[in-house]
Protein backbone atom coordinates (compact mmCIF):
# COMPACT_ATOMS: atom_id res chain seq x y z
CA UNK A 1 0.00 0.00 0.00
CA UNK A 2 0.95 3.47 -0.67
CA UNK A 3 1.97 6.99 0.36
CA UNK A 4 -0.89 8.88 -0.48
CA UNK A 5 -1.39 12.88 0.02
CA UNK A 6 -4.78 14.19 -0.64
CA UNK A 7 -5.42 17.99 -0.77
CA UNK A 8 -2.51 18.34 1.84
CA UNK A 9 -1.83 22.30 2.77
CA UNK A 10 0.57 23.28 5.60
CA UNK A 11 1.26 26.58 7.86
CA UNK A 12 3.34 26.16 11.01
CA UNK A 13 2.15 27.38 14.35
CA UNK A 14 2.46 31.03 14.83
CA UNK A 15 2.32 31.85 10.97
CA UNK A 16 -0.74 32.71 8.46
CA UNK A 17 1.14 31.42 5.18
CA UNK A 18 0.71 28.48 3.81
CA UNK A 19 3.89 26.56 2.60
CA UNK A 20 2.34 23.81 0.86
CA UNK A 21 -1.09 24.69 -1.10
CA UNK A 22 -2.94 21.29 -2.46
CA UNK A 23 -0.93 19.08 -2.57
CA UNK A 24 -1.93 15.40 -3.98
CA UNK A 25 0.32 12.43 -5.14
CA UNK A 26 0.55 9.18 -4.30
CA UNK A 27 4.00 6.98 -3.72
CA UNK A 28 3.25 3.38 -4.73
CA UNK A 29 5.18 0.65 -2.92
CA UNK A 30 8.54 0.19 -4.74
CA UNK A 31 8.91 3.26 -6.15
CA UNK A 32 11.79 5.55 -6.55
CA UNK A 33 10.83 8.99 -6.36
CA UNK A 34 12.89 12.41 -5.73
CA UNK A 35 11.15 15.20 -4.43
CA UNK A 36 12.94 18.51 -6.35
CA UNK A 37 12.62 22.04 -5.87
CA UNK A 38 14.17 25.56 -5.02
CA UNK A 39 15.26 26.26 -1.55
CA UNK A 40 12.15 26.94 0.84
CA UNK A 41 10.22 25.30 -1.71
CA UNK A 42 8.49 22.81 0.80
CA UNK A 43 9.96 19.73 0.21
CA UNK A 44 11.29 19.26 3.67
CA UNK A 45 7.89 20.34 5.01
CA UNK A 46 6.67 17.58 3.16
CA UNK A 47 8.34 14.67 3.64
CA UNK A 48 7.96 15.88 7.75
CA UNK A 49 4.03 14.55 6.47
CA UNK A 50 5.20 11.04 5.68
CA UNK A 51 6.18 9.84 9.54
CA UNK A 52 4.03 12.74 11.33
CA UNK A 53 6.09 14.65 12.45
CA UNK A 54 3.71 17.21 10.95
CA UNK A 55 0.22 17.01 10.50
CA UNK A 56 -1.63 18.16 7.67
CA UNK A 57 -3.82 21.61 7.75
CA UNK A 58 -5.86 20.85 4.96
CA UNK A 59 -5.93 17.68 3.70
CA UNK A 60 -5.08 13.91 4.63
CA UNK A 61 -1.93 12.01 4.64
CA UNK A 62 -2.44 8.11 4.41
CA UNK A 63 0.74 5.77 4.75
CA UNK A 64 -0.65 2.23 4.36
CA UNK A 65 -4.29 3.35 4.26
CA UNK A 66 -3.68 5.18 7.83
CA UNK A 67 -4.47 8.81 8.40
CA UNK A 68 -1.17 9.79 9.93
CA UNK A 69 -3.51 12.20 12.51
CA UNK A 70 -4.76 8.88 13.97
CA UNK A 71 -1.48 7.27 14.89
CA UNK A 72 1.71 8.33 16.76
CA UNK A 73 4.70 9.22 15.44
CA UNK A 74 6.51 6.20 17.09
CA UNK A 75 4.11 3.90 15.10
CA UNK A 76 4.82 5.47 11.85
CA UNK A 77 8.48 6.08 12.31
CA UNK A 78 9.31 2.31 11.92
CA UNK A 79 7.19 2.13 8.99
CA UNK A 80 8.59 5.61 7.31
CA UNK A 81 12.10 5.96 7.92
CA UNK A 82 13.52 9.68 7.64
CA UNK A 83 16.95 11.17 7.42
CA UNK A 84 17.42 14.40 7.76
CA UNK A 85 19.35 17.18 5.94
CA UNK A 86 23.19 16.49 8.02
CA UNK A 87 21.79 13.55 9.68
CA UNK A 88 25.39 13.34 11.69
CA UNK A 89 24.28 16.51 13.64
CA UNK A 90 22.16 14.02 15.64
CA UNK A 91 24.76 11.56 16.63
CA UNK A 92 24.99 10.93 20.79
CA UNK A 93 26.19 7.48 21.34
CA UNK A 94 30.05 6.68 22.66
CA UNK A 95 29.93 4.36 19.60
CA UNK A 96 29.12 3.91 15.91
CA UNK A 97 27.40 0.40 17.08
CA UNK A 98 25.65 2.17 19.82
CA UNK A 99 24.70 4.62 17.51
CA UNK A 100 23.07 1.93 15.33
CA UNK A 101 21.58 0.32 17.69
CA UNK A 102 19.68 3.15 19.57
CA UNK A 103 16.81 2.82 16.97
CA UNK A 104 16.52 -1.07 16.79
CA UNK A 105 16.41 -0.47 20.88
CA UNK A 106 13.54 1.87 20.88
CA UNK A 107 11.32 -0.01 18.45
CA UNK A 108 11.76 -3.23 20.63
CA UNK A 109 13.60 -5.49 19.31
CA UNK A 110 15.07 -8.53 20.53
CA UNK A 111 18.85 -8.25 22.59
CA UNK A 112 20.14 -11.29 20.52
CA UNK A 113 18.65 -10.43 16.86
CA UNK A 114 19.56 -6.67 17.62
CA UNK A 115 23.63 -7.84 17.84
CA UNK A 116 23.14 -9.26 14.32
CA UNK A 117 21.15 -6.85 12.98
CA UNK A 118 23.75 -4.02 14.12
CA UNK A 119 26.93 -6.35 12.53
CA UNK A 120 25.15 -6.76 8.91
CA UNK A 121 24.10 -3.20 8.60
CA UNK A 122 27.59 -2.26 9.60
CA UNK A 123 29.38 -4.27 7.01
CA UNK A 124 27.09 -3.40 4.65
CA UNK A 125 27.73 0.30 5.22
CA UNK A 126 31.76 -0.42 5.54
CA UNK A 127 31.48 0.95 8.73
CA UNK A 128 31.97 -2.68 10.81
CA UNK A 129 35.70 -1.53 11.55
CA UNK A 130 34.78 1.42 12.90
CA UNK A 131 32.36 0.50 15.29
CA UNK A 132 34.17 0.86 18.46
CA UNK A 133 35.11 4.71 17.73
CA UNK A 134 33.26 7.62 18.33
CA UNK A 135 30.48 8.39 15.84
CA UNK A 136 31.52 12.33 15.55
CA UNK A 137 35.51 11.05 15.08
CA UNK A 138 34.64 9.56 11.65
CA UNK A 139 34.77 11.64 8.29
CA UNK A 140 32.46 13.46 6.93
CA UNK A 141 31.69 10.70 4.67
CA UNK A 142 31.75 7.87 7.21
CA UNK A 143 29.49 9.91 8.76
CA UNK A 144 26.71 10.44 6.01
CA UNK A 145 26.84 6.16 5.76
CA UNK A 146 26.55 5.93 9.46
CA UNK A 147 23.11 7.90 9.43
CA UNK A 148 22.14 5.74 6.77
CA UNK A 149 22.86 2.52 8.22
CA UNK A 150 21.36 3.89 11.67
CA UNK A 151 17.98 4.30 9.97
CA UNK A 152 17.77 1.62 7.60
CA UNK A 153 18.67 -1.19 10.44
CA UNK A 154 15.53 -1.58 11.36
CA UNK A 155 14.17 -2.68 8.03
CA UNK A 156 11.45 0.04 7.60
CA UNK A 157 9.34 -0.26 4.03
CA UNK A 158 9.62 3.63 3.30
CA UNK A 159 12.71 5.55 3.49
CA UNK A 160 12.84 9.35 3.03
CA UNK A 161 16.17 10.86 2.34
CA UNK A 162 16.23 14.31 2.85
CA UNK A 163 19.59 16.11 0.71
CA UNK A 164 21.22 12.92 1.31
CA UNK A 165 24.34 13.86 -1.39
CA UNK A 166 24.68 17.49 0.49
CA UNK A 167 28.36 18.18 1.41
CA UNK A 168 29.67 14.95 0.62
CA UNK A 169 32.69 14.59 -2.30
CA UNK A 170 32.16 12.30 -5.69
CA UNK A 171 32.93 9.28 -4.09
CA UNK A 172 30.73 9.38 -1.43
CA UNK A 173 28.45 10.07 -4.01
CA UNK A 174 28.89 7.07 -5.97
CA UNK A 175 28.51 5.02 -3.25
CA UNK A 176 25.32 6.89 -1.73
CA UNK A 177 24.10 5.86 -4.88
CA UNK A 178 25.65 2.15 -4.68
CA UNK A 179 23.70 2.04 -1.24
CA UNK A 180 20.27 3.49 -2.21
CA UNK A 181 20.23 1.53 -5.65
CA UNK A 182 20.70 -1.64 -3.29
CA UNK A 183 17.73 -0.66 -0.88
CA UNK A 184 15.43 -0.12 -4.18
CA UNK A 185 16.19 -3.32 -5.64
CA UNK A 186 15.41 -5.02 -2.42
CA UNK A 187 12.20 -3.27 -3.44
CA UNK A 188 12.00 -0.52 -0.89
CA UNK A 189 9.98 2.78 -1.27
CA UNK A 190 12.72 5.28 -1.67
CA UNK A 191 12.11 9.17 -1.80
CA UNK A 192 14.94 11.42 -2.47
CA UNK A 193 14.54 14.85 -1.61
CA UNK A 194 17.46 16.91 -3.38
CA UNK A 195 18.85 19.46 -5.62
CA UNK A 196 21.46 18.04 -7.03
CA UNK A 197 19.99 16.96 -10.49
CA UNK A 198 23.34 15.20 -11.40
CA UNK A 199 21.93 12.89 -9.25
CA UNK A 200 18.84 12.23 -9.73
CA UNK A 201 19.00 12.16 -13.47
CA UNK A 202 21.36 9.45 -12.58
CA UNK A 203 18.81 7.29 -10.72
CA UNK A 204 15.42 8.26 -10.78
CA UNK A 205 12.67 7.43 -13.12
CA UNK A 206 10.14 10.04 -10.66
CA UNK A 207 10.07 13.31 -10.07
CA UNK A 208 7.98 15.51 -8.04
CA UNK A 209 8.75 19.24 -8.51
CA UNK A 210 8.06 21.19 -5.98
CA UNK A 211 7.82 25.42 -6.37
CA UNK A 212 6.06 27.87 -2.86
CA UNK A 213 4.85 24.82 -1.81
CA UNK A 214 3.13 23.57 -4.76
CA UNK A 215 3.69 20.85 -7.49
CA UNK A 216 4.35 21.63 -10.35
CA UNK A 217 5.51 18.57 -12.27
CA UNK A 218 5.22 15.21 -11.36
CA UNK A 219 6.09 12.61 -13.95
CA UNK A 220 9.08 10.86 -15.85
CA UNK A 221 12.58 12.67 -14.78
CA UNK A 222 13.61 12.29 -18.56
CA UNK A 223 10.49 14.42 -19.19
CA UNK A 224 11.52 16.94 -17.15
CA UNK A 225 14.98 17.19 -17.49
CA UNK A 226 13.97 18.50 -21.05
CA UNK A 227 11.82 20.98 -19.92
CA UNK A 228 14.11 24.30 -19.53
CA UNK A 229 10.95 26.47 -18.28
CA UNK A 230 10.27 24.29 -15.50
CA UNK A 231 13.69 23.72 -14.31
CA UNK A 232 14.24 27.23 -14.03
CA UNK A 233 11.21 27.95 -12.44
CA UNK A 234 12.74 25.61 -9.35
CA UNK A 235 16.05 27.33 -9.74
CA UNK A 236 17.00 23.96 -11.41
CA UNK A 237 19.85 23.03 -13.46
CA UNK A 238 19.77 21.05 -16.58
CA UNK A 239 21.64 18.24 -16.19
CA UNK A 240 24.90 18.27 -18.13
CA UNK A 241 23.77 15.48 -20.60
CA UNK A 242 20.66 17.35 -21.28
CA UNK A 243 22.67 20.13 -21.90
CA UNK A 244 24.97 18.51 -24.24
CA UNK A 245 22.36 16.56 -26.26
CA UNK A 246 20.11 19.92 -26.79
CA UNK A 247 23.00 22.17 -28.04
CA UNK A 248 24.02 19.23 -30.21
CA UNK A 249 20.44 19.21 -31.76
CA UNK A 250 20.02 15.20 -30.64
CA UNK A 251 17.79 16.46 -27.01
CA UNK A 252 14.50 14.99 -28.40
CA UNK A 253 15.54 11.32 -28.65
CA UNK A 254 16.73 9.05 -25.43
CA UNK A 255 19.48 11.11 -23.97
CA UNK A 256 22.09 8.52 -22.61
CA UNK A 257 25.82 8.73 -21.77
CA UNK A 258 26.34 5.82 -24.31
CA UNK A 259 24.39 7.34 -26.60
CA UNK A 260 25.87 10.84 -26.38
CA UNK A 261 29.44 9.48 -27.07
CA UNK A 262 28.24 7.59 -30.04
CA UNK A 263 27.22 10.37 -31.77
CA UNK A 264 30.15 12.68 -31.21
CA UNK A 265 32.25 9.67 -32.21
CA UNK A 266 30.01 9.31 -35.17
CA UNK A 267 30.29 13.34 -35.94
CA UNK A 268 34.60 12.91 -35.83
CA UNK A 269 35.76 11.05 -38.64
CA UNK A 270 38.35 8.84 -37.55
CA UNK A 271 41.47 9.89 -38.58
CA UNK A 272 43.59 6.46 -38.47
CA UNK B 1 7.32 23.39 24.31
CA UNK B 2 7.97 24.12 20.99
CA UNK B 3 5.76 27.05 20.70
CA UNK B 4 8.55 28.49 23.51
CA UNK B 5 9.93 29.65 19.56
CA UNK B 6 6.89 32.71 19.68
CA UNK B 7 8.87 34.13 22.76
CA UNK B 8 12.33 34.03 22.25
CA UNK B 9 12.00 35.16 18.45
CA UNK B 10 13.28 38.32 17.06
CA UNK B 11 11.57 41.61 18.37
CA UNK B 12 9.26 43.90 17.11
CA UNK B 13 9.97 45.67 14.08
CA UNK B 14 8.79 48.92 12.72
CA UNK B 15 6.84 50.23 16.30
CA UNK B 16 7.07 53.47 17.96
CA UNK B 17 9.31 51.82 20.75
CA UNK B 18 11.69 49.66 18.47
CA UNK B 19 12.58 53.21 17.23
CA UNK B 20 13.57 54.89 20.65
CA UNK B 21 16.73 54.75 22.12
CA UNK B 22 17.48 51.23 24.13
CA UNK B 23 19.06 53.60 27.21
CA UNK B 24 15.99 55.39 27.38
CA UNK B 25 13.89 52.23 27.55
CA UNK B 26 16.61 50.99 30.38
CA UNK B 27 15.48 54.35 32.12
CA UNK B 28 12.07 53.73 31.48
CA UNK B 29 11.98 50.22 33.29
CA UNK B 30 13.73 51.71 36.03
CA UNK B 31 11.77 54.00 36.79
CA UNK B 32 8.41 51.75 36.49
CA UNK B 33 10.20 48.90 39.01
CA UNK B 34 10.38 52.15 41.63
CA UNK B 35 6.47 52.18 42.38
CA UNK B 36 6.10 48.58 41.91
CA UNK B 37 8.35 47.99 44.89
CA UNK B 38 7.31 51.03 46.44
CA UNK B 39 3.19 50.34 46.38
CA UNK B 40 1.32 47.41 47.97
CA UNK B 41 -2.17 47.99 47.49
CA UNK B 42 -3.75 46.32 44.45
CA UNK B 43 -5.51 49.23 43.01
CA UNK B 44 -2.13 51.36 42.95
CA UNK B 45 -0.51 48.17 41.62
CA UNK B 46 -3.44 48.14 38.62
CA UNK B 47 -2.57 51.48 37.71
CA UNK B 48 1.13 51.39 37.59
CA UNK B 49 0.20 47.79 35.32
CA UNK B 50 -2.16 49.59 33.26
CA UNK B 51 0.62 52.62 32.33
CA UNK B 52 3.58 49.41 31.67
CA UNK B 53 0.80 48.32 29.16
CA UNK B 54 -0.06 51.18 27.46
CA UNK B 55 3.85 51.13 26.93
CA UNK B 56 3.72 47.71 25.84
CA UNK B 57 1.31 48.34 23.15
CA UNK B 58 3.42 51.06 22.01
CA UNK B 59 6.20 48.07 20.80
CA UNK B 60 2.64 46.30 19.52
CA UNK B 61 3.99 43.57 22.27
CA UNK B 62 1.22 42.77 24.40
CA UNK B 63 -0.34 39.82 22.88
CA UNK B 64 3.36 38.36 23.08
CA UNK B 65 3.89 39.35 26.50
CA UNK B 66 0.53 37.77 27.73
CA UNK B 67 1.63 34.79 26.01
CA UNK B 68 4.49 34.56 28.31
CA UNK B 69 2.30 34.39 30.60
CA UNK B 70 0.72 32.06 30.23
CA UNK B 71 4.10 29.88 30.16
CA UNK B 72 4.63 30.92 33.17
CA UNK B 73 1.46 30.30 34.81
CA UNK B 74 2.55 26.89 36.37
CA UNK B 75 4.95 29.16 37.85
CA UNK B 76 3.28 31.91 39.09
CA UNK B 77 0.60 29.42 40.53
CA UNK B 78 3.11 27.71 42.45
CA UNK B 79 4.27 30.85 44.15
CA UNK B 80 0.56 32.04 44.66
CA UNK B 81 0.04 28.80 46.41
CA UNK B 82 3.01 28.83 49.12
CA UNK B 83 2.70 32.57 49.38
CA UNK B 84 -0.79 31.60 50.30
CA UNK B 85 0.06 29.03 52.79
CA UNK B 86 2.23 30.62 54.24
CA UNK B 87 -0.36 34.14 54.67
CA UNK B 88 -3.57 32.34 54.99
CA UNK B 89 -4.69 35.01 52.81
CA UNK B 90 -5.59 34.95 48.89
CA UNK B 91 -5.19 38.97 48.15
CA UNK B 92 -1.65 38.79 50.32
CA UNK B 93 -0.83 36.05 48.76
CA UNK B 94 -1.95 37.54 44.77
CA UNK B 95 -0.01 41.19 45.66
CA UNK B 96 3.80 39.81 45.03
CA UNK B 97 1.97 37.53 42.03
CA UNK B 98 0.95 41.08 40.85
CA UNK B 99 4.23 42.48 41.15
CA UNK B 100 6.00 39.55 39.29
CA UNK B 101 3.77 39.83 36.66
CA UNK B 102 4.27 43.86 36.06
CA UNK B 103 7.94 43.46 36.79
CA UNK B 104 7.73 41.08 33.69
CA UNK B 105 6.08 43.65 31.51
CA UNK B 106 8.16 45.81 32.45
CA UNK B 107 11.39 43.57 31.44
CA UNK B 108 8.89 42.99 27.94
CA UNK B 109 8.85 46.63 27.12
CA UNK B 110 12.66 46.24 26.40
CA UNK B 111 13.52 42.98 25.26
CA UNK B 112 10.53 42.56 22.92
CA UNK B 113 11.49 46.10 21.57
CA UNK B 114 14.89 46.38 20.94
CA UNK B 115 16.96 44.40 18.64
CA UNK B 116 19.59 42.05 19.43
CA UNK B 117 22.16 43.89 18.01
CA UNK B 118 21.52 47.18 19.92
CA UNK B 119 21.64 45.11 22.68
CA UNK B 120 25.40 45.36 22.55
CA UNK B 121 25.24 49.12 22.04
CA UNK B 122 23.37 49.50 24.75
CA UNK B 123 25.83 47.70 27.48
CA UNK B 124 28.83 49.04 26.07
CA UNK B 125 27.36 52.28 26.69
CA UNK B 126 26.73 51.50 30.31
CA UNK B 127 30.47 50.98 30.64
CA UNK B 128 30.38 47.21 30.67
CA UNK B 129 33.64 45.39 28.89
CA UNK B 130 33.10 44.18 25.87
CA UNK B 131 33.71 40.54 27.52
CA UNK B 132 30.91 40.99 29.25
CA UNK B 133 28.28 42.74 26.74
CA UNK B 134 29.29 40.67 23.77
CA UNK B 135 28.83 37.44 25.88
CA UNK B 136 25.38 38.72 26.86
CA UNK B 137 24.56 40.05 23.35
CA UNK B 138 25.51 36.42 21.29
CA UNK B 139 23.41 34.16 24.76
CA UNK B 140 20.40 36.28 23.83
CA UNK B 141 20.91 36.50 20.14
CA UNK B 142 21.51 32.72 20.00
CA UNK B 143 18.22 31.72 21.89
CA UNK B 144 15.73 31.53 19.43
CA UNK B 145 18.80 29.66 17.09
CA UNK B 146 18.62 26.83 19.80
CA UNK B 147 15.02 26.60 20.18
CA UNK B 148 15.06 26.08 16.54
CA UNK B 149 18.10 23.28 17.13
CA UNK B 150 15.81 21.46 19.84
CA UNK B 151 13.72 21.12 17.38
CA UNK B 152 15.52 19.84 15.05
CA UNK B 153 17.27 17.08 17.26
CA UNK B 154 13.81 16.35 18.64
CA UNK B 155 12.15 15.55 15.34
CA UNK B 156 15.43 13.65 14.24
CA UNK B 157 15.31 11.26 17.38
CA UNK B 158 11.67 10.93 17.28
CA UNK B 159 12.37 9.57 13.37
CA UNK B 160 14.50 6.98 15.09
CA UNK B 161 11.77 5.97 17.43
CA UNK B 162 12.77 7.89 20.59
CA UNK B 163 9.62 8.26 22.91
CA UNK B 164 10.36 10.95 25.49
CA UNK B 165 7.25 10.43 27.72
CA UNK B 166 7.74 6.57 27.94
CA UNK B 167 9.03 4.98 31.36
CA UNK B 168 9.33 6.00 34.76
CA UNK B 169 10.59 9.23 36.00
CA UNK B 170 14.46 8.27 35.62
CA UNK B 171 13.82 6.79 32.67
CA UNK B 172 12.15 9.45 31.19
CA UNK B 173 14.96 11.49 32.36
CA UNK B 174 17.32 9.57 30.53
CA UNK B 175 15.31 9.76 27.46
CA UNK B 176 16.95 13.31 27.03
CA UNK B 177 20.21 12.06 26.24
CA UNK B 178 19.71 11.78 22.64
CA UNK B 179 18.57 15.26 22.67
CA UNK B 180 20.93 17.15 25.03
CA UNK B 181 24.24 15.84 23.73
CA UNK B 182 23.58 16.69 20.13
CA UNK B 183 22.56 20.01 21.47
CA UNK B 184 25.93 20.32 23.32
CA UNK B 185 27.83 19.26 21.07
CA UNK B 186 26.56 21.59 18.25
CA UNK B 187 26.69 24.58 20.88
CA UNK B 188 30.33 24.26 21.42
CA UNK B 189 31.06 23.86 17.77
CA UNK B 190 28.99 27.00 16.80
CA UNK B 191 30.95 28.75 20.56
CA UNK B 192 33.94 27.53 18.62
CA UNK B 193 32.75 29.41 15.08
CA UNK B 194 30.99 32.46 16.00
CA UNK B 195 34.84 32.82 17.80
CA UNK B 196 36.63 32.63 15.10
CA UNK B 197 34.62 34.89 12.93
CA UNK B 198 35.36 37.15 15.74
CA UNK B 199 38.88 36.60 15.61
CA UNK B 200 38.88 37.26 12.07
CA UNK B 201 37.00 40.43 12.36
CA UNK B 202 39.42 41.56 14.84
CA UNK B 203 37.44 41.79 17.65
CA UNK B 204 39.61 42.14 20.56
CA UNK B 205 38.53 42.67 24.06
CA UNK B 206 40.81 45.53 25.23
CA UNK B 207 41.38 47.13 21.95
CA UNK B 208 40.11 50.59 21.30
CA UNK B 209 37.22 50.55 19.13
CA UNK B 210 35.21 53.11 17.15
CA UNK B 211 31.10 52.65 16.33
CA UNK B 212 29.98 52.39 12.74
CA UNK B 213 26.38 52.70 14.57
CA UNK B 214 26.34 55.10 17.79
CA UNK B 215 23.33 55.58 19.73
CA UNK B 216 22.11 58.90 19.81
CA UNK B 217 19.02 60.55 22.06
CA UNK B 218 16.47 62.08 19.47
CA UNK B 219 13.79 64.42 20.42
CA UNK B 220 11.74 61.48 20.28
CA UNK B 221 13.47 59.56 22.59
CA UNK B 222 13.15 62.95 25.12
CA UNK B 223 9.60 63.25 24.47
CA UNK B 224 9.04 59.61 25.52
CA UNK B 225 11.03 60.17 28.41
CA UNK B 226 9.49 63.28 29.99
CA UNK B 227 6.08 61.94 28.87
CA UNK B 228 6.47 58.96 31.21
CA UNK B 229 8.39 60.48 33.95
CA UNK B 230 6.01 63.04 34.18
CA UNK B 231 3.14 60.65 34.50
CA UNK B 232 4.59 58.16 36.61
CA UNK B 233 5.77 60.70 39.04
CA UNK B 234 2.82 62.23 39.28
CA UNK B 235 0.64 59.74 39.67
CA UNK B 236 2.78 58.24 42.44
CA UNK B 237 2.97 61.12 44.45
CA UNK B 238 -0.59 61.59 43.94
CA UNK B 239 -0.60 57.97 45.25
CA UNK B 240 1.65 58.78 48.00
CA UNK B 241 -0.52 61.91 49.24
CA UNK B 242 -3.87 60.37 48.80
CA UNK B 243 -4.89 56.87 50.41
CA UNK B 244 -5.95 56.19 46.73
CA UNK B 245 -5.69 52.27 47.72
CA UNK B 246 -8.65 52.87 50.34
CA UNK B 247 -10.85 54.76 48.38
CA UNK B 248 -10.80 52.45 45.10
CA UNK B 249 -11.36 50.05 47.87
CA UNK B 250 -14.37 51.61 48.87
CA UNK B 251 -15.77 52.31 45.62
CA UNK B 252 -14.79 49.14 44.12
CA UNK B 253 -14.06 46.32 47.01
CA UNK B 254 -12.75 43.32 45.90
CA UNK B 255 -12.95 40.93 48.78
CA UNK B 256 -12.14 37.14 48.46
N1 LIG C 1 9.83 25.61 11.78
C1 LIG C 1 9.39 26.49 10.89
N2 LIG C 1 8.62 27.52 11.27
C2 LIG C 1 8.15 28.41 10.38
N3 LIG C 1 8.39 28.36 9.05
C3 LIG C 1 9.15 27.36 8.60
C4 LIG C 1 9.70 26.37 9.49
N4 LIG C 1 10.42 25.49 8.76
C5 LIG C 1 10.33 25.92 7.48
N5 LIG C 1 9.57 27.02 7.38
C6 LIG C 1 9.24 27.75 6.14
O1 LIG C 1 8.55 26.88 5.30
C7 LIG C 1 8.95 27.05 3.94
C8 LIG C 1 9.36 25.72 3.37
O2 LIG C 1 10.49 25.26 4.05
P1 LIG C 1 11.17 23.84 3.78
O3 LIG C 1 12.22 23.67 4.80
O4 LIG C 1 10.10 22.82 3.70
O5 LIG C 1 11.81 24.08 2.35
P2 LIG C 1 12.76 23.12 1.52
O6 LIG C 1 12.11 22.91 0.21
O7 LIG C 1 13.11 21.92 2.32
O8 LIG C 1 14.04 24.05 1.33
P3 LIG C 1 15.58 23.64 1.29
O9 LIG C 1 15.88 23.21 -0.09
O10 LIG C 1 16.27 24.95 1.62
O11 LIG C 1 15.82 22.60 2.33
C9 LIG C 1 10.06 28.08 3.96
O12 LIG C 1 9.52 29.29 3.54
C10 LIG C 1 10.49 28.14 5.39
O13 LIG C 1 10.89 29.44 5.73
MG1 LIG D 1 14.85 21.13 3.16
Amino acid sequence: MPIICEGVGYKYPGSTEYVLRDVNLEIGEGEAVAIMGDNGAGKTTLVKHFNGLLKPVEGTVYVDGVDTREVEVSLLARKVALVFQYPEKMFFSESVYKEVEFALKNFGFEERLIHKIVEKTLKTFWLWEYRDRSPYTLSGGEQRRLALASIVSWDPKYIVLDEPTAGQDAIQREILIHLIWRKVREGKTIVLVSHDVEFIAEFSPRVILMHRGRILYDGEGDELFRRRDLLEKAGLDQPILYKVASSLGIGDGEVTLARLIDYIVGLRPCSD
Amino acid sequence: MFRLVDIFKYPAKDTYLSHIDPRAKIIICILYVIPVVLFSGIYELMIIYSLVLVNLALGKSVARYLRSLIYLSPFLALVAFLNYITMGSLIDALIPILRLIILIAILDIFFFTTDPDNFILTLESLNLPLSISLSFALALRFIPTMLTQINEIVEAQISRGLQLDRGNFLKRIRNYIPIIVPLVILSIKRSIEVAESLEVRGVHPNAPRTRYVELRFTSRDYIYLVINIAVVASISIAMYIYPINQLLHNLLPINF
